[in-house]
């Protein structure tokens, strides 16, 4: 843990409420990424992330440092997005987003168009990939997390988590064929 | 796992460049002699190379000028949350007691009952709290069984054939039968 956030942890801990503002402005931006990546909708990620820093604050009094705060709070973010995305609410968010035509922006507008078409392709590829496994997809991807650091955070073996983003490549493979 | 499948685990990797020195090495030595994972490795550069395309979520000022100050609110909000009241609480208290209660005036109504039965002739039957002791209890269960098989010993033989039940006595109980016969001068 970085010296710099055991320091906010232990004020926090004292009774420093400020700490806590302090940790959420430098995490917010990289919680708020890697929600996003997990549920692809910007306005439901935000809120997401939100809930995630509020579940933090009422966690961060019992923690005892046995891991870093990055990693408890990645813990914590990788989690609440895997049971968001397995919440009712967000299949029925995901049938609408599915639905959705590429708009074209101001611009170049063919190749804004190509490039929504991209993007939404990638989505959806990515929602089509089973929770777990995309969380294994995004945090070694995205984020460039080691194995050893999302094996501690989903608490699974290396070799299984090697195998599940092995899985994710190719299915992913397999759904955007059509833009290679 | 076979020779191929665990280099292609490592293909995404290579891409990305995150291998080690020494995997990088040995999967490179593989590529050079393997067409199937030749081909393999292309068409994960194609794909991750879409991944690069991908647009970058970027958010104005005011978007994350908010953000702490919403985990401000949300926090100040499940603080001060009061208990909201719930049906739930009290329906499932009151659901509990009514069933109490009419299982004590079933249970009131069936002991009446047995009561009267108890005071009618021709048939007694045993309120198990009223004895005072097991061993009049015991008395009264041995009493009523044996009521109960010369009721069912009364009903066996009012059914049975009287041919059936000639042909199961030996010679002995037909002539004990037979003397008694005679005896009620019929």
């Amino acid at each position: 843990m970085s010296e710099n956030d055991i320091q906010l942890v232990q004020e926090f801990q004292a009774g420093n409420e400020k700490a806590f503002n302090q940790l959420v402005l430098k995490y917010q931006t990289r919680i708020f990424n890697l929600v996003y990546r997990m549920i692809r909708n910007t306005e439901e990620a935000k809120d997401l992330a939100q809930d995630i820093f509020v579940k933090a604050y009422q966690g961060l009094k019992q923690f005892r440092g046995e891991s870093s705060f990055s990693t408890w709070l990645y813990q914590i973010a990788v989690n609440s997005s895997i049971n968001y995305s397995n919440s009712k609410r967000w299949k029925n968010l995901v049938s609408i987003f599915e639905a959705k035509e590429p708009e074209a922006a101001w611009g170049n507008p063919v190749q804004d168009i190509q490039k929504e078409k991209i993007n939404q392709a990638i989505d959806q590829a990515i929602l089509s990939l089973p929770p777990q496994q995309r969380s294994v997809f995004i945090l070694r991807h995205y984020e460039e997390l080691p194995y050893q650091e999302i094996a501690r955070l989903a608490g699974r073996s290396e070799g299984a988590l090697k195998a599940n983003y092995f899985q994710a490549v190719q299915k992913l493979k397999k759904k955007l064929a059509h833009l290679r | 796992m076979k020779e191929c499948e665990i280099y292609q685990q490592d293909l995404a990797d290579y891409v990305n460049k995150k291998l080690s020195a020494q995997e990088e090495k040995g999967l490179l030595l593989h590529l050079a002699d393997c067409l199937a994972c030749q081909r393999e490795l292309k068409e994960i550069e194609a794909t991750l190379l879409l991944f690069q395309k991908e647009r970058e979520e970027e958010h104005s000022e005011a978007f994350w000028a908010g953000f702490a100050a919403e985990v401000r609110e949300k926090i100040q909000s499940k603080k001060e949350k009061v208990p909201i009241f719930k049906p739930g609480w009290v329906l499932i208290p009151v659901g509990i007691l009514l069933v109490l209660f009419v299982a004590a005036s079933l249970f009131k109504v069936d002991q009446r009952f047995l009561s009267q039965k108890e005071r009618q002739t021709g048939g007694r039957l045993v309120w198990l709290e009223s004895q005072a002791s097991q061993k009049s209890f015991d008395q009264e269960l041995e009493q009523s069984l044996e009521n109960l098989s010369q009721e069912v010993e009364k009903i066996y033989w009012q059914d049975e054939d009287i041919v059936t039940l000639l042909a199961e006595l030996n010679e002995e109980q037909f002539k004990k039968l037979e003397e008694k016969v005679k005896k009620l001068n019929l």
